[in-house]
């Protein structure tokens, strides 16, 4: 009676929702493991697609409920519903309707807090608070504690689903084929692997390496994906958790009257030892995250795109971008920069495209002022960086120089690069404070 | 076909199959490992846990770490004396020499064997007692000592820190079936625990079971190489990479500490409420904050409090491993004792005497220790210096021979 009793418990914690709602932490939690070790052998014994797919969509769906919970899932899956539904219209309007849908979603569940606290609250004192209050009301289930104030957790990858919801709506209204097969698109809206952190994925490719898995997924699959996603462990777990324990100690995001005591305490090369550690660590944090979700898929015989490319190598801010969260940079590129006109509308229309486009790539990673700062950064960096050369007398000579100049180059992107971190890590005071250390010799 | 491309073609065909192999190899390979690790003693002339040892630094000591210790400490025919509890048995400002379990161990002799798991912060049903009750048909004659305060509710299953050395010897297979116990565990997971991490919690402990890798990282960690980074493991970023042997045992003779560190004046007035605190939630009171007292001038019993208490007693251990655990009431150095009205300190007096009885007729075997000590004892409130060690010591002593022949290990003298 009592192993019975310790079994149903057991099972109950299993098929419960997850208790920790730390989604940096899915893919190194024993519950993943479980289910790991439970779907991925199961996916290759069926055999036959039509065997495989109806289970990886179950699969799917299980790793999604047990992380998002009931409150995280439904608002998905009525965004899922809506969108294959105007897809198959392949009506353009309701095509853009169902963008708009997308986009409002997001903002829902991602930035109200944002924009009633720091956009309306700006406008009107009482606006904000209002806003926010009437929107918690809405949507208990999604109001958790952290510290002592309420805040919005939004559902689970909801940043991913509606970046991939608007390509599906807008290729669809640009005249491609919608997926009939509302299995496929299912799969594709909950893929489990890239749903937590990515990479963002494109219907079309993915559908047709989704049915390529499901009927040849192989040992050679089975064997780079191991080897990926040991890399990534690597990089996630032993480095970037490591490094994250260590920096927030040694360079902590917070400290007491917004100073930055500890890092002002250090030598120069500690400082800079340091401001190198900042850039290891989301790179390692986030590629490493990436290269489980790419392994994980190519487990199931599914090729994700590329997310990193060596960033770190980049000889220039455009190149940077081409190696650095990729599945994003193409898709500001591709579903905001591009239909906002790009380069086609001269300099200073190109300039404002990329200031937009490269703040909403900032707003995209947080509700926060700092990431919108980050992301103008790199708007100006590259918009300095892609124009300087058709600058009247000095600007070909100058490109003529850094073209024979490669070690310098890279060395000014990166330093680029890695200051732009400062401002993605820490409050803009702080930021500004911490780079001008960097360069302080006292 | 040529040569590389024979070579091309089998190593396509064979290369993945290898690297599979080699991995599901390796990983039964490091579970034995896990297995092996999980019996030796790593913790060579072990003493105590040190910070350096414990969660405070991310380490996390298995239930089969503290038996290999226990296994190899103890010699044959020894009782085995298991001391849990909190930072004040685990000796806090005491040097390892000056323990008051080293003491315990000098006064009790060859016949006994003392070992020493309390961690800071820990509870009576923490990881010693699971350890012991993880060798119990092993070492059948042994008593468990912890320490607790008057009132102080156990938490069956282990503290919110420290339940993962129950989950590990649970799923493990190592501990008793107990009825009353897991219903009341299960209880707590539904009231309290599940949105703290239980979950997960449980299902590595099961996984561990069956690959054993806490052992194995442990072993690592402890005799090669640190993984993880903690702030205690500073100055120097890398410094962390240290296997944890080679840290010291850093607490630090606190009898040589003057008494305005010990007792400062800044703190008097927050310790007092402390120690006030310890009796003043155990009797009703009145809406000013006093007492109420019957007619006969006696305080009334809170009830929620005792209730709480006598209710939690009930289900912690299992019935057989009731009569062999001692509690020890830890009582607050005189230096505050004395600064009490006398009221207060009957009440104090009243509130230890209630806490001790009612954990006697739990079934337990409990003592007061402290009230005749003197703040030279006593490092700081609740802590004791080497002095007070050895009165500890001495006392605990006596009552373990008691015990001993009560439970029959002993014959009457």
């Amino acid at each position: 009676m009592i192993v019975i009793s310790q079994w149903v418990q057991s099972l109950r914690a299993v098929f419960a929702p997850a208790d920790v709602q730390d989604y940096g932490r899915i893919f190194n939690s024993f519950w993943f493991v479980i289910f790991a070790l439970v779907a991925i052998p199961v996916f290759w014994l069926l055999r036959k697609p039509f065997l495989r797919l109806p289970f990886l969509f179950v699969a799917c769906v299980t790793f999604h409920y047990h992380f998002a919970g009931p409150a995280g899932m439904l608002p998905i899956i009525a965004l899922a519903i809506v969108t294959y539904t105007l897809g198959l219209t392949r009506n353009k309007f309701a095509c853009a309707a169902g963008i708009v849908l997308s986009v409002l979603a997001l903002c829902f569940y991602k930035y109200t807090h944002f924009l009633s606290g720091e956009v309306l609250g700006l406008i009107n004192k009482d606006w904000g608070p209002a806003v926010d209050a009437a929107a918690r009301k809405q949507l208990p289930g999604l109001v958790a504690p952290v510290g002592s104030i309420y805040l919005f957790v939004p559902p689970l990858g909801m940043s991913f689903f509606a970046f991939e919801f608007i390509h599906y709506l807008y290729e669809v209204r640009k005249g491609a084929a919608p997926l009939r097969n509302p299995l496929h698109f299912a799969i594709f809206a909950i893929f489990f692997p890239s749903l937590v952190a990515g990479p963002i994925k494109r219907f079309r490719q993915f559908v047709g390496a989704l049915q390529e898995g499901a009927a040849n997924v192989g040992s050679a699959d089975a064997a780079e994906g191991l080897c990926r996603i040991a890399m990534g462990f690597l990089k996630k777990v032993v480095i970037a958790d490591n490094l994250t324990l260590a920096l927030d100690f040694y360079a902590p995001s917070v400290e007491p009257g917004n100073l930055v005591v500890r890092f002002a305490s250090y030598g120069m090369v500690e400082r800079w030892f340091l401001f190198a550690l900042i850039a290891m660590r989301i790179l390692m944090d986030f590629s490493g995250y990436s290269d489980i979700a790419i392994g994980l898929a190519r487990l199931l015989g599914i090729k994700l795109p590329e997310n990193f490319n060596w960033p770190y190598a980049a000889k220039s801010i455009q190149d940077f971008w081409q190696r650095w969260h990729i599945s994003l940079s193409s898709w500001i590129r591709d579903y905001v920069y591009i239909p906002l006109g790009g380069s086609r509308h001269g300099l200073p229309r190109k300039v404002f495209n990329g200031l937009l486009a490269f703040a909403l790539c900032g707003l995209w990673h947080g509700p926060a002022w700092n990431f919108v700062v980050w992301g103008l950064y790199h708007g100006v960096g590259l918009a300095i960086c892609s124009n300087y050369a058709a600058l009247p007398g000095l600007g070909p000579r100058l490109a003529a120089w850094l073209e024979r100049q490669p070690r310098t180059c890279w060395a000014f992107t990166q330093l680029f690069v890695w200051l732009g971190w400062l401002l993605f890590f820490y409050p803009l005071p702080r930021a500004l404070t911490m780079a001008s250390l960097l360069f302080t010799f006292k | 076909m040529t040569a590389a491309e024979i070579f091309r073609g089998i190593r396509a065909t064979f290369m993945p199959k290898t690297l599979l192999f080699g991995v599901a190899a390796g990983f039964a390979g490091l579970c034995l490992l896990g297995r092996h690790a999980a019996r030796l003693d790593v913790h060579r002339n072990y003493s105590r846990f040190t910070q350096y040892t414990s969660p405070e630094s991310k380490y996390y000591p298995t239930v089969n770490e503290m038996m290999a210790i226990v296994r190899s400490k103890i010699k044959p025919g020894q009782i085995l004396v298991i001391v849990g509890g909190n930072s004040i048995l685990r000796g806090v400002a005491q040097l390892p020499d000056q323990m008051w379990s080293k003491r315990l161990q000098e006064k009790l002799g060859d016949g006994y064997c003392v070992v020493n798991f309390a961690f800071d912060s820990s509870l009576i049903t923490d990881g010693a007692s699971v350890a012991a009750e993880a060798l119990r048909d092993e070492y059948p004659r042994q008593i468990y000592i912890a320490n607790a305060f008057p009132a102080q509710a156990p938490t069956p299953g282990g503290s919110n820190v420290y339940r993962w050395v129950y989950w590990d010897a649970y799923y493990k297979g190592l501990l008793m079936a107990d009825e009353p116990r897991a219903s009341a565990i299960a209880g707590n997971i539904v009231k309290y625990y599940f949105k703290d991490g239980i979950q997960e919690l449980r299902i590595s402990s099961w996984l561990d079971s069956w690959c054993y890798f806490n052992d194995f990282w442990n072993d690592v960690a402890y005799q090669d190489f640190n993984t993880v980074w903690g702030t205690l493991m500073t100055p120097g970023v890398t410094r962390f990479l240290d296997p944890r042997k080679r840290y010291p045992d850093p607490d630090p003779d606190g009898s040589l500490f003057p008494y305005d560190v010990r007792y400062p004046p800044s703190t008097l007035a927050l310790e007092l409420v402390n120690v006030k605190g310890v009796s003043m939630f155990a009797f009703n009171p009145d809406p000013t904050g006093d007492f109420k007292k019957d007619p006969a001038a006696y305080w009334q019993v809170y009830p929620p409090v005792w209730t709480l208490l006598t209710d939690g007693i009930k289900d912690i251990f299992p019935a057989a491993l009731k009569k062999r655990t001692l509690i020890l009431m830890s009582g607050s150095s005189p230096y505050y004792l004395r600064r009490l009205t006398e009221e207060e300190q009957y009440r104090d007096k009243i509130t230890f005497e209630m806490g001790v009885r009612l954990w006697k007729e739990g079934g337990y075997d409990a003592i007061e220790y402290g009230r005749d000590f003197t703040p030279d004892d006593f490092y700081d409130r609740t802590h004791l210096t080497r002095f007070g060690a050895a009165k500890l010591g001495d006392l605990v002593a006596t009552k373990v021979r008691a015990m001993s022949v009560e439970l029959g290990y002993l014959p009457k003298p």
